[in-house]
């Protein structure tokens, strides 16, 4: 078991990563390395090998700067301290290699990615709509959002109502 | 020995003097009336919950608020042996070809409750531009009785069960208790 500043220093010895700013009293997260999106699966690697399980992933539409994704994979343990952090920028329309084959419950997490944000994964086992019925087009958690089309169900067979 | 010689055959008119004559004593309805008493005295819901008012339901199910006094706790897991579709909580669009799938299975007669505000009207999800919700499950469903509250509380539930067999007896039910 190692613990977050072990674990940072392997990732950051790999050259896999950069420190990132983090508040630990506040976000809990003892550690934050920037890591590029190419090497995901290797640093999420190194995590469960240092016996860490993923705890949540989060996607936010950057406009500032570049109009990025942001992709952050928060790793926990049992023990304290225990949280680490791992940020990826994504630009739009790269594909993410997929966690999936390391931690299984990126499976979801990335699908709901996927169909919030419109961010692709490389190698997903099924990418599919998790939340969302299916066929859904539109991408809601995007900051260009602004209602959903008019030619979408509204769930009761008629038009979906416009943001006026 | 007195036969009974049948009449000329009456006109309408003395037909419908006969029936309004006859109306006090003769009740031909009788039979549905019975029968929906005995409904609205054993409503069958199903097992069936979407959000948090689900949790206010199973509690009206429980000792404290015994649904069971109201003939209507007997919770089907299959919508071929319910009567009762309780819409308790938020219709999501993914969710919504399901219920409709649900109670197009339930056998007639059938009957649905929208409880708390998500049911009734999306609720707290209804805005401009929303794209998750159903707003309403009127829109996908008949409802017979909307109960208000966020959740409502058990014994609101209890008073839209009671209203719904007032609904199906025509208000002659439970006269001794209400």
């Amino acid at each position: 078991m190692a613990t977050p500043a072990e674990l940072a220093a392997l990732l950051d010895a790999g050259a896999l990563t950069v420190a990132a700013p983090t508040e630990h009293p506040m976000l809990g997260v003892a550690e934050s390395r920037w890591v590029a999106p190419q090497r995901l699966v290797e640093a999420a690697q190194w995590a469960r090998e240092g016996g860490y399980f993923l705890e949540s992933m989060t996607c936010v539409d950057r406009l500032e700067p570049h109009g990025v994704f942001e992709l952050i994979y928060t790793f926990n343990r049992y023990d304290s301290p225990a949280r680490v952090a791992l940020r990826a920028w994504v630009p739009r329309g790269l594909a993410v290699p997929s966690l999936a084959g390391v931690f299984a419950i990126a499976d979801w997490n990335e699908r709901e990615a996927w169909e919030l944000y419109g961010v692709e994964f490389s190698g997903h086992p099924d990418l599919t709509w998790l939340l969302l019925p299916e066929g859904t087009e539109f991408r809601p958690l995007l900051k260009s959002f602004a209602g959903p089309p008019p030619s979408s169900d509204d769930g009761a067979g008629r038009p979906s109502a416009r943001l006026e | 020995m007195g036969l009974i010689v049948p009449a000329a055959r009456p006109t309408d008119a003395e037909l419908e003097r006969l029936a309004e004559e006859a109306a006090p004593f003769v009740r031909l309805s009788l039979l549905e009336d019975v029968l929906n008493l005995c409904r609205a005295n054993s409503l069958w819901p199903m097992t069936f919950g979407l959000a948090c008012c689900a949790i206010e339901m199973m509690a009206t199910g429980m000792a404290k608020y015994d649904m069971d006094r109201f003939g209507a706790a007997v919770f089907r897991p299959s919508p071929r042996q319910a009567d009762l579709m309780i819409l308790a909580g938020t219709i999501s669009r993914k969710m919504a070809p399901v219920i409709k799938t649900l109670w197009e299975q339930m056998p007639e007669p059938k009957w649905s409750i929208a409880m708390g505000g998500c049911a009734i009207s999306g609720g707290p999800f209804r805005y401009p531009g929303e794209y998750a919700i159903v707003e309403g499950a009127e829109r996908i469903v008949r409802v017979d009785v909307h109960i208000p509250g966020c959740p409502p509380r058990p014994e609101a539930l209890l008073e839209g069960i009671l209203k719904l067999g007032d609904k199906i007896t025509g208000g002659r039910r439970l006269g001794h208790a209400r």
